[in-house]
């Protein structure tokens, strides 16, 4: 154990009197250290070799209807899908196995449906509200961390991100935001972050190095006069100014070329940040038809389905363009999925039951998870057989627990090693037939 | 800044954090075992109570209520007399910057933002509410602020804050006016028919358009033959460009009549078929001044709504002579207090699913701070509008043997588009209140809004609203200074610029003294989110709107470059549905700081050497760079000048400045890069320090 005495002469005197420097500036001893290090929440990767991956995490707190029309839901011949021909049921291959979905799932190319998986879950509530609770999986993560910043903790030292918190570029409400580690986290649209980001060129920029001198003599200033509070609360803007010199200034040209807020441009943006290092988790928003109770015909189903798909697609393209498909993965989960049956014809109501979730990369082995059954006049989610991935009335996972084994399974996928997974989530078992 | 008995042990926590951080190389293993070292104890302690002195909590008050940094004078006065803080905050009150800063947050209070003109769609079904790209913004904002000006000019007045709840009467633009009427005037039932009452009093009626030069009175004035037909001098050009959709005249025959001429009073022209055939003529929007001029949408005045009497016809909504002259408005779609603004109801939609229950619930969560989550206890008398389905399902009907009932209460009054309610199902069942200890039959919205105002969860609701508002977090109820400040509120009749006083002079809000919350939960220290800091720095500077924030504002000094789409990824108040509590990004982020140093040297560029002066806009010369770092420590760090960081800190920024110089850098570019450090400083975008 370290004693009082080794700890102060440690700090003091040890390591090149950065103790003494650090009490001298006012900063933070480990930024003196190493900065990036420090900036870094984890002191050091726990994942498995090889297996982190920067995530892009498409959420929707408006429940929309993907549960609709993906793999898994073709073979009970009552449940409803648009009648528009742009959503006729198409026979497609995951990895090999033959299944049907609506056809703009089918356009994707096969070497991403060869890394797609469909996952039928019940998220176990009907309410726009629980959508935080939802991405904490309904009260099983610890200290209610939401799985996005689950799997930011445990990728950030590994990736050696800038910083550890995701990032949210998509939120369509602040229901939809996220928070770390208690604090709730900004929305930054895709606009803001490329306005926020990209340095005017000129004189101001070239005086960047000596406004930051000048600013760490301000908060040296600062601290001196401060309580506890307020010097851990400066210690904060001075980590916050070392993050911003570490963003890799030629990379933020892949900004440039971001003109609105759309999914198009969120998708730029996540790929700008991950190429950036920034974060090794990212929050976007794909529509998929919206909260659609009102939608005659499913028009606007029919109309976002072709459009998320697309989206889905052109993420995958960036990603093989810019040498990122092994290095990324793309996982969803929205607060709930939409009601099934034959009467959904111009609108769907929300579904407690069933919600499907997609992910996409190279630690997932293609297929469908889980599967859908007729539940309480509706369709719900069956339990699944965690050995198989099938969905099964008597599989082990039971209904309310497929949440919860689907985010063990993510941090599994990502390496996080089963006795940390056991910590940040208390339920649920790990798919094994999910992962490549 | 610390007292000076706590700066011993601020100093040794300081050293142990800097050990913790570095000492083992991380400092999470014993070198020595390889196993993880046991937390120091004097580290993992509870951190002392540790309070501020008035330099500090002077400096917030001021900064939270006006945007102002403080003087010497008045943290002296704090200084030999802590309770003149509250007169001071009286004196703030007074200045025009505390009602910008008391509307913005009642616009968030009452939840009224959040919302774009798609948002109003279920009020104008099917259509939009308008497609007129310059006149459409204008009207969401006079949406976004009519309530909020509603309170505060009720509570300047003199009446209790509770007046919000019942109040019949708006603060309204004759834009808005025209909206409200509009609304009327186009009933959608729950299936979503429409019945358009212009068609139904004009059933012949045809709306033309025409480069003829017809006075706006007589195309408004219902006994005049050119009732309805509109001037337009732009139809030739137009014409030219989309040949034959647009030959003089142009002439709407089917359709919504309502909706048509909405639309042109807002400035555009709806698509229709060609005349020639083949694709529809495309709409006209944002090129065309409507009949509604910009004066229209920034004249604010107090409008009085009230039902009809037998036989009065209601408001037009195309009297625009009317509206600009008078302020009451006669409409069947009932308006009471803060929960039937067409913002309230655009930000909080309901459907065929959910019929008003979400209406209801943000209603409660706005006027009493509590939502319905399955824990109040109340047992309702009876169950008028239970859901059967939920009824019977032993996980449901906790929440929807009370939110049933309640949102009875709109269900009864209006449709699902919030309109006039016509399915008997629902206009024969009223309500009942059932909430939080309350339980009372419950007829009109009327009837809502008293129930809100005399609802004893009430006082509480407000006075934690202000503490997340003032304090970044939510005061500790069960703290004796809080139930102090609520039995205060509601002793004083609800009066909310006393609350304010009360609050803000409070222990709760300064930190002058211990409390309960603040030994419980510590001293919250928060990055200046969004309004905040585009207060501050439009209070200090001088600017208008320098965050491009409210499209309405005209004057100069509004937004420059991309201020305003950095400052839409600034942390920001926030509500999310359902939560009771509002979302407060506090922490300094890299985003956070990258936009207030994008921002900073933008309006460096206004501020310092500008090309362009602007009057009432602070300036500062490079050929006086000392003037000027003295200048920024005070106005933009908003330290006094008998504060102790004050000399350290202008010599810094002179430092910086000469330093720059000798980099070769022009005085300007020099002085410019020295305000963007002040700008940046802890005390100029932090609350709390």
């Amino acid at each position: 154990m370290l004693t009082r005495r080794q700890a102060l002469r440690g700090a003091l005197l040890g390591a090149g009197y950065i103790g003494l420097r650090s009490l001298a500036t006012g900063l933070p001893a480990a930024l003196l250290l190493d900065p990036r290090k420090a900036l870094a929440d984890v002191p050091a990767c726990g994942v498995a070799a090889g297996k982190a991956q920067f995530v892009i995490f498409a959420t929707s707190g408006n429940g929309d209807a993907i549960n609709a029309n993906v793999p898994g839901t073709y073979e009970d011949s009552k449940i409803y899908h648009p009648k528009d021909p742009l959503m006729a049921a198409t026979a497609l291959s995951l990895g090999g196995q033959k299944t049907t979905a609506a056809m703009p799932w089918s356009k994707l190319p096969q070497s991403v449906l060869d890394r797609t998986t469909f996952w039928h879950l019940m998220t176990n509530t009907p309410v726009h509200p629980k959508e935080p609770d939802v991405l904490s999986l309904m009260g099983t993560t610890s200290a209610g961390e939401m799985l996005p910043s689950i799997l930011a903790k445990h990728l950030a030292p590994c990736l050696g991100t800038i910083q550890s918190q995701p990032i949210s570029l998509g939120a369509s409400s602040p229901s939809e935001g996220l928070t770390f580690g208690g604090q709730a986290l900004p929305i930054i649209p895709a606009l803001a972050l490329k306005a926020t980001l990209t340095n005017p060129a000129g004189p101001l920029t070239n005086l960047q190095p000596l406004r930051d001198q000048t600013l760490n003599q301000l908060y040296g200033i600062y601290k001196n006069e401060a309580n506890a509070a307020q010097k851990q609360y400066i210690d904060s803007l001075v980590t916050s100014q070392s993050q911003v010199r570490n963003i890799k200034q030629e990379l933020l040209n892949q900004l440039t070329q971001i003109t609105d807020n759309s999914i198009s441009s969120q998708i730029k943006a996540a790929v700008a940040l991950i190429q950036m290092k920034v974060t090794p988790v990212i929050a976007i928003h794909i529509p998929f038809s919206g909260d659609n109770h009102r939608d005659i015909a499913l028009a606007n189903e029919t109309a976002e389905t072709v459009s998320g798909v697309q989206a889905i697609a052109d993420l995958m393209a960036l990603l093989a363009s810019t040498g990122l498909t092994d290095q990324v993965s793309l996982m969803s989960l929205n607060v709930f999925g939409r009601t099934l049956n034959a009467s959904n014809i111009d609108g769907r109501s929300h579904n407690p039951n069933h919600q499907v979730s997609f992910t996409i990369g190279k630690p997932f082995k293609a297929g469908i998870i889980g599967g859908v059954a007729p539940v309480a006049g509706d369709y719900g989610a069956l339990p699944i057989d965690s050995k198989s991935g099938k969905g099964s009335p008597s599989g082990d996972v039971k209904t309310t627990d497929t949440l919860a084994s689907y985010g063990r399974t993510m941090l599994a996928a990502m390496g996080v090693p089963q006795a940390a997974a056991s910590y940040e989530i208390s339920s649920g078992s790990v798919i094994a037939s999910a992962l490549a | 800044m610390r007292n000076r008995t706590t700066m011993l042990a601020g100093t040794l926590v300081s050293a142990l954090a800097a050990l913790a951080a570095c000492g083992t190389g991380g400092g999470s293993h014993d070198d020595s075992t390889g196993q993880p070292a046991q937390p120091l104890s004097a580290a993992s302690a509870p951190l002392p109570v540790e309070t501020s002195p008035p330099a500090v909590y002077v400096a917030k008050v001021k900064n939270i209520l006006v945007g102002l940094p403080p003087t010497d004078e008045e943290v002296k006065a704090v200084e030999a007399d802590p309770s003149k803080l509250a007169t001071l905050i009286g004196q703030w009150q007074q200045l025009p910057q505390y009602q910008t800063k008391m509307i913005r947050f009642f616009e968030l209070a009452f939840q009224q933002t959040q919302i774009a003109d798609v948002d109003f769609t279920d009020q104008t079904f099917p259509q939009r509410v308008s497609i007129n790209k310059q006149t459409t913004p204008l009207l969401v904002q006079n949406a976004i602020e009519s309530f909020a000006r509603t309170v505060s000019a009720l509570v300047s007045q003199g009446h209790s804050l509770t007046e919000a709840m019942t109040t019949r009467s708006f603060m309204m633009t004759p834009a808005l006016m025209e909206f409200y009427a509009y609304l009327d005037a186009w009933q959608v039932d729950d299936a979503g028919k429409v019945t358009d009452r212009m068609r139904a009093l004009y059933p012949n009626a045809k709306v033309t358009i025409t480069g003829t030069d017809i006075p706006i009175a007589d195309s408004l004035d219902p006994t005049n033959a050119n009732f309805l037909t509109f001037t337009n001098p732009n139809l030739a050009t137009l014409d030219a460009a989309y040949p034959g959709c647009f030959t003089d005249p142009i002439v709407y025959k089917g359709g919504g009549l309502a909706n048509t001429v909405q639309r042109v009073l807002q400035g555009s022209l709806d698509g229709r078929p060609n005349p020639n055939g083949g694709t529809n003529c495309p709409p006209i929007a944002g090129q065309l001044a409507g009949p509604l001029t910009a004066d229209d949408f920034a004249t604010w005045k107090m409008v009085t709504t009230r039902a009809p009497k037998a036989g009065e016809p209601i408001t037009p909504f195309y009297g625009l002579d009317k509206l600009r002259a008078g302020t009451e408005l006669v409409l069947r779609v009932p308006r009471v207090g803060f929960f039937s603004t067409p913002a309230f109801f655009a930000n909080w939609q309901t459907n065929t699913s959910n019929q008003m229950r979400v209406t209801m619930n943000q209603a409660l969560i706005v006027g009493l701070g509590a939502a319905v989550d399955g824990t109040d206890t109340t047992q309702p008398t009876s169950t008028p509008g239970l859901d059967a389905t939920h009824a019977n399902s032993p996980a449901c009907v906790s929440c929807h043997q009370t939110l049933d009932p309640t949102r009875s209460i709109f269900a009864s009054q209006m449709s699902w588009n919030y309109h006039n309610q016509t399915e008997a199902a629902f206009s024969a069942q009223p309500g009942l209140f059932s909430f939080q200890g309350v339980t009372k039959p419950v007829a009109s919205l009327d009837e809502f809004g008293a129930t809100l105002a005399s609802h004893p969860l009430f006082a509480q609701a407000w006075v934690q609203k202000l503490c997340y508002y003032a304090n970044s977090r939510k005061c500790d109820s069960a703290d004796p200074e809080v139930q102090r400040i609520v039995t205060a509120f509601a002793a004083a009749h609800f009066d909310w610029n006393a609350l304010v006083r009360d609050l803000l002079s409070s222990p709760i809000t300064t930190s002058a003294k211990a409390t309960k919350t603040l030994a419980d939960q510590g001293e919250v220290i928060a990055v200046s989110r969004r309004d905040h800091l585009c207060a501050a720095l439009n209070a200090r500077l001088g600017f208008a709107d320098i965050c491009d924030l409210d499209p309405t504002t005209v004057q100069k000094g509004k937004s420059i470059g991309t201020i305003s789409e950095i400052v839409s990824g600034l942390p920001s108040d926030g509500y999310g549905r359902g939560s009771v509590a509002p979302v407060l990004p506090n922490a300094p982020s890299l985003f956070f700081r990258a936009g207030a140093e994008n921002i900073c040297g933008a309006i460096a560029d206004l501020v310092v050497d500008p090309k362009n002066p602007v009057a009432g806009q602070k300036q500062w010369s490079s050929a006086a760079p000392g003037a000027a770092a003295a200048d920024f420590v005070q106005i933009v760090m908003a330290l006094t000048p008998s504060d102790k960081r004050s000399a350290p800190s202008i010599a810094a920024l002179q430092s910086h400045f000469d330093a720059a110089v000798k980099t070769g850098a022009a005085p300007t570019d020099a002085l410019k890069s020295t305000f963007v450090v002040a700008c940046l400083a802890p005390s100029a975008v932090s609350i709390g320090l």
